[in-house]
């Protein structure tokens, strides 16, 4: 079966409980936040957050997973230097940073992700998070849903015009360029693949027109089905389709039951799935089964979790070969 | 200050302490998705065992013992990998002197030491004669081991700093001898020597930092410590007691003996029983364990404790002593503030699986010790 497996990393903080508050692993949570990873002074003051990031990073890769999902946190570290930072240190591991695309340039996104294409032989992905416009957010914008598709749109547009087609001059509603385009060596790489992923009309509109895989919001596989049909019939073409899912998976369902206690990872996706090793891979396949091709999964603390994965649920799982990424 | 090292496992590692066949690397039997063989990795075991060298640095250990055995990757090629890929972290390497003319020993470990910024420690073991020396091609009288070690570190202090140096013993001679002068002048190797006949402390007196010996019950650690220092001293040097155990650390006390539990359910008695009747057929030093607190399949384990040590960890696949620590994050800081009340200066742990356990000790227990002084700095 041809579907590939990504690992979330999490930019703000790591722990053995879900709690953010137990989160010991980074400096982001609690009152006096004492970091088992981040330490001051002497020879120490080498270490940080990163380095840890860094580990799970490289577990993934050893245990024969094929990429990271970055997520946008409010108090985390921003995902692109993240995956720039981790990119030298694995060598087939692929890149999805969830990009906010309402704060960046689109050309100036189009110089970094061509540079993000030749320091990592062309493994990023374009993953543009749309916000809940309902959140009290750090940055103190909020823009409806509706406006985050229509910029979304046009930013693609042009990172796409400005890749392949210079000479190139757009002016629209949020950017403008004259006589664009990479000339050198920054000419000619890889296009990044195109991530995006929302419910509502206008989102399925905008994965319709741009997008290579829709990440889905279903928490089970008979409403993944129903938005795979819908959405590839609005696009006239089949999409791929990513699940985010947290998977809680032990030798027993009762363990499973008993360490899923924690309240329920907030920065973890839809659907949260629980069990025995083999529960576990048989929720994923019928997921698999239903049109998903992607998935992104997370378990804390993420990197013994990321070899508990690979050890006992990988092998369950429908044997594994490599999807076809779209092509420019 | 007390050095705490983990060990890394050459030698194989179980997946998940209670369940022996859960194994990683290829000394065991290989299952899908073991992280050996990993897709796409060329040297999936040798990955894994960078992963756990990073984690242990991470997470605030000194250093990182690097065992050898007939059927483990060889150390020092370990060791050199290792080093450049950590910052921090030292490498122990475990070394039968007679492998390496002491000279060329030099030589590499001066390399060592400039590759790594200084980072090398030695574990020098002097080997048991009989049938396991031979394996090694190595037929030499018993009472001559600890003069040939002596030797081989006379020739070896002789040369690191540049010589000339001229040396005519039994086993080595060497004539105007001396490291070339990039390699000369590095700091040398602190030695952790294993050993405690009076001729393994006298031999050690001469050369060695620390006296490595295994986890025993506290009155018999107490007895060889004084010998350590007393013969040490002699030569009006400071040798330091260090100790190898294993450690099983949970969040309370009841997850710990569970584990235990778990693990005596899922052991392979039949093989433990035989394994055992083996060894005694052998001329091994005996356990330092009393037979009453010897793990059986009928016995609660919780029973099985000497000085609030648990004597039956090879149960769980430890290697060394079966005897080491079981319990609560704070019980486990507790008993390694108990040996370190003895005067040690160096602890190598282990648990099971390495990586795993080094994250968790490094983050839960040792940040309790009292002894220790403390790595975690809250943010200001």
């Amino acid at each position: 079966m041809s579907y590939e497996i990504f690992w979330r990393l999490p930019p703000n903080g790591d722990g053995r409980s879900h709690d953010p508050a137990q989160w010991t692993r980074g400096d982001f949570h609690g009152e006096t936040p004492v970091a088992a990873f981040s330490r001051a002074g002497g020879d120490d003051a080498r270490y940080s957050y990163f380095d840890h990031l860094v580990q799970i990073a490289r577990a993934v890769e050893l245990t024969g997973l094929d990429g990271l999902f970055i997520p946008q946190t409010d108090e985390g570290e921003e995902p692109l230097v993240t995956a720039g930072a981790l990119a030298r240190d694995v060598t087939r591991l692929r890149f999805a940073p969830e990009l906010p695309a309402h704060f960046l340039s689109a050309v100036y996104t189009a110089k970094i992700a061509t540079s993000f294409q030749r320091l990592s032989g062309g493994r990023l992905i374009l993953n543009l998070a749309t916000q809940d416009p309902a959140q009290h957010a750090w940055h103190g914008y909020s823009w409806s849903e509706a406006e985050q598709v229509a910029r979304h749109d046009e930013f693609l547009t042009v990172v796409k015009g400005f890749w392949h087609d210079a000479p190139y001059t757009f002016e629209g509603r949020y950017y403008e360029v004259l006589n664009g385009g990479f000339a050198g060596p920054l000419k000619g790489q890889p296009f990044p693949e195109i991530w995006l992923s929302g419910v509502s009309a206008e989102a399925l509109d905008l994965s319709a027109r741009h997008a290579d895989v829709h990440v889905l919001d279903a928490s089970t596989p008979q409403d993944a089905a129903a938005i795979i049909a819908d959405l590839n019939r609005r696009a006239g073409r089949p999409l791929r389709y990513a699940l985010r899912a947290e998977i809680t998976a032990r030798h027993t369902a009762e363990e499973a039951q008993r360490d899923a206690a924690f309240a329920r990872d907030p920065q973890a996706g839809d659907p949260a799935l629980v069990g025995d090793f083999d529960q576990v891979a048989a929720r994923l396949s019928a997921y698999l089964d239903a049109g998903v091709s992607t998935l992104i999964l997370s378990a804390r603390p993420h990197l013994e979790e990321a070899y508990r994965f690979a050890q006992h649920v990988l092998p369950r799982l429908p044997e594994r070969t490599p999807v076809r990424i779209a092509a420019e | 200050m007390v050095q705490f090292h983990w060990r890394l496992p050459t030698h194989g590692d179980r997946a998940d302490v209670a369940l022996p066949k859960d194994t990683r690397g290829d000394w065991g039997a290989l299952r899908p998705g073991n992280v050996a063989p990993a897709v796409n990795a060329p040297s999936p075991y040798h990955e894994h065992l960078l992963e756990i060298a990073r984690a242990a640095e991470i997470a605030g250990f000194d250093g990182a013992l690097i065992p050898s055995f007939p059927h483990t990757d060889d150390p020092w090629v370990v060791a050199s990998s290792i080093a450049r890929h950590t910052k921090t972290l030292r490498t122990m390497i475990a070394f039968q002197p007679p492998w390496i003319n002491p000279v060329y020993a030099a030589k590499a470990s001066a390399s060592l030491q400039r590759l790594s910024g200084g980072r090398l420690l030695f574990n020098i073991i002097t080997g048991g004669g009989g049938p396991g020396q031979l394996w090694w091609g190595d037929r030499i009288a018993h009472d001559d081991r600890y003069r040939r070690t002596t030797e081989f570190l006379d020739v070896f202090q002789g040369v690191w700093n540049g010589g000339p140096f001229s040396y005519e013993g039994k086993f080595y001679q060497v004539k105007d001898a001396g490291l070339p002068a990039p390699l000369a002048g590095q700091a040398r190797p602190e030695l952790y020597f294993a050993g405690s006949s009076d001729a393994a402390l006298v031999a050690q007196g001469k050369h060695a930092d620390f006296n490595l010996t295994h986890m025993e019950p506290l009155e018999k650690l107490r007895a060889k410590f004084d010998r350590v220092r007393d013969l040490a001293s002699k030569d009006g040097r400071n040798v330091l007691p260090a100790i190898r155990l294993n450690i099983l650390a949970r969040p309370t006390e009841e997850e710990a003996w569970d584990e235990v539990r778990r693990g005596w359910a899922n052991a392979d008695w039949d093989a433990i029983e035989a394994q055992r009747a083996a060894s005694r057929r052998g001329d091994a030093i005996g356990s330092p364990i009393p037979d009453h607190l010897r793990p059986e399949r009928g016995k609660d384990p919780k029973d099985l404790q000497i000085d609030g040590f648990f004597s039956g960890l090879q149960i769980l696949g430890a290697q060394g002593s079966p005897l080491g620590i079981v319990g609560s994050y704070e019980t486990a800081a507790e008993r390694i503030d108990t040996l370190l009340g003895l005067g040690v200066g160096g602890l190598i742990l282990a648990g099971t699986p390495h990586l795993e356990e080094a994250l968790r000790v490094g983050e839960e227990v040792l940040p309790l010790v009292r002894g220790r002084q403390p790595l975690r700095i809250a943010a200001e």
